[in-house]
């Protein structure tokens, strides 16, 4: 690509340096034949100046009519400068200024989208600690919640329990003083019975003298007992 | 009052000759070289940091990149990088051309036909090369476009060959005669301010008139100034699409 544009631009080089000494010699020719020589031999007529200097002056004067930038005169000049200047800028631009300003831009378009991809790898991690963060509330509030179910279900057993314990205990302590009492009276019965067969015996000795059989007094006591008041009983 | 064509006539600084042909550096190749010293010395100062946030001088660099850049890529496509420096370099060339030439007693070559139809036959005979090293004779199909019925072929043809050869005849006389226009007409009507008020007092107040049009006019130039490299520019880059891809 490099040789192809160096052959280019020689190539282009010849080709528009002999374009303007084709039209000036086309020029040359509409003005004259006297001019002709001039252009053609211009160096080699070294000795006669004088004349070249009177035809070109005479060119001049005809041409001074038109606009200068249809006067050949400087046609060869103006391209050769404008070839080296434009050659020289183009390499300047395409070896210096263009890489620079593309390196920069294209650093800048990197930056920016590293810039851009941090941030997202940033987000991404935020988001992350703030589902972990999120997930580790939740668990510890279900956790605190079972375990608050378990210290109440665990109280509440307790309770339970003891409260029946003492049911069964206070039950039990009631049977037994019940039993107790039930017994004491049968044996209160018993003594009274036995009193009133004694207090029957003595009386009957004291009123009439007469000593009872004590098993006699016992069943007539307990006949009474069994279906008349104790009042009866005396009376009788 | 002055000549207004004057401001075009180019003497010799330093006569040169190669051969029997004269290249003396003329006060057009001095502007040229004010050209070129002044866009190297821009771009290399407003990138000299290659700053990531850039400044006012750089922020104008990526600028001209960006337009040159974005004018490619929708003209020629992807494949016109190739073309990249060569377009930057006829803008920054002709921009500068124009510009300058805005500045009081300054030359302005690119008003010069011999100047702008070189730039334009450099475009020309790029297309013209690489569109052979591309395509080989392929590339004569760009003169039949696609869908043309067969009869038509003699009528097409050579409108389509003829459209092609004026392409650098159009392209340097667009911007020679806009340049060579804009700056005659400053010379007359400023021609006219000087020659009303040399008449006297009578002439003082109604010589004001064109100097006020003048004022508009050189704002105008400006506009015409850049427009014009842009334009250069972008044709260009259409006449260079030519050579990169034939649709059919």
């Amino acid at each position: 690509m490099k040789k192809l544009a160096t052959i280019f631009v020689s190539a282009y080089v010849i080709a528009v340096s002999a374009a303007p000494s084709l039209s000036w010699a086309a020029d040359d020719a509409i003005h004259g034949d006297e001019t002709t020589d001039h252009i053609v031999d211009e160096h080699a007529l070294t000795g006669d100046h004088t004349l070249d200097n009177a035809a070109q002056a005479v060119e001049h004067a005809e041409s001074k009519g038109g606009l200068p930038q249809f006067d050949p005169e400087w046609f060869a000049s103006q391209v050769f400068w404008l070839v080296i200047f434009f050659g020289f800028l183009y390499f300047f631009f395409a070896k210096k200024t263009l890489p620079d300003i593309s390196g920069v831009i294209e650093n800048r378009k990197n930056h920016i989208a590293s810039d851009l991809e941090t941030a997202e790898k940033l987000t991404a991690q935020a988001d992350n600690v703030h589902d972990s963060y999120q997930a580790g509330l939740n668990k510890a509030q279900s956790d605190a919640a079972a375990a608050i179910q378990d210290v109440e279900n665990k109280a509440k057993a307790k309770a339970e329990k003891t409260l029946n314990d003492l049911r069964l205990k206070s039950e039990k302590e009631l049977q037994e003083t019940e039993e107790r009492i039930e017994a004491s009276k049968i044996a209160a019965m018993g003594d009274m019975n036995q009193i009133c067969v004694d207090a029957a015996a003595q009386a009957v000795q004291k009123i009439i003298g007469l000593k009872l059989e004590k098993d006699k007094i016992q069943t007539v006591v307990e006949n009474i007992n069994g279906d008349t008041p104790p009042s009866k009983t005396k009376a009788a | 009052m002055a000549n207004p064509i004057k401001q075009f006539e180019i003497y010799s600084l330093v006569d040169m000759n190669i051969g029997n042909v004269d290249v003396s550096y003329t006060n057009s190749s001095l502007w040229m070289s004010i050209a070129v010293i002044v866009s190297i010395a821009l771009f290399t100062i407003s990138m000299r940091r290659k700053a990531l946030v850039p400044g006012r001088m750089q922020a104008f660099a990526e600028l001209t990149y960006e337009l040159v850049a974005n004018t490619i890529r929708e003209n020629i496509g992807t494949k016109g990088r190739q073309y990249f420096p060569l377009v930057f370099t006829l803008f920054m060339v002709v921009l500068l051309g124009n510009m300058l030439g805005m500045i009081p007693y300054s030359f302005t070559f690119t008003s010069h036909i011999i100047v702008t139809a070189a730039l334009a036959f450099l475009v020309f005979f790029t297309v013209l090369i690489m569109g052979f090293i591309k395509h080989g004779f392929h590339f004569f199909s760009l003169f039949l476009p696609p869908g043309v019925p067969w009869w038509l072929t003699p009528l097409i043809l050579p409108i389509e060959i003829m459209s092609f050869l004026s392409r650098p005849i159009t392209l340097s006389v667009r911007l020679f005669a806009n340049m060579i226009a804009g700056h005659i007409m400053l010379k007359v009507f400023a021609g006219f301010s000087t020659g009303m008020m040399a008449i006297g007092t009578i002439g003082l107040l109604p010589g004001l008139l064109p100097m006020v049009f003048n004022s508009i006019m050189i704002g105008f130039e400006f506009l015409i100034a850049f427009l014009q490299a842009y334009v250069f520019a972008v044709l260009s880059c259409i006449y260079l699409k030519d050579s990169v891809e034939i649709d059919h």
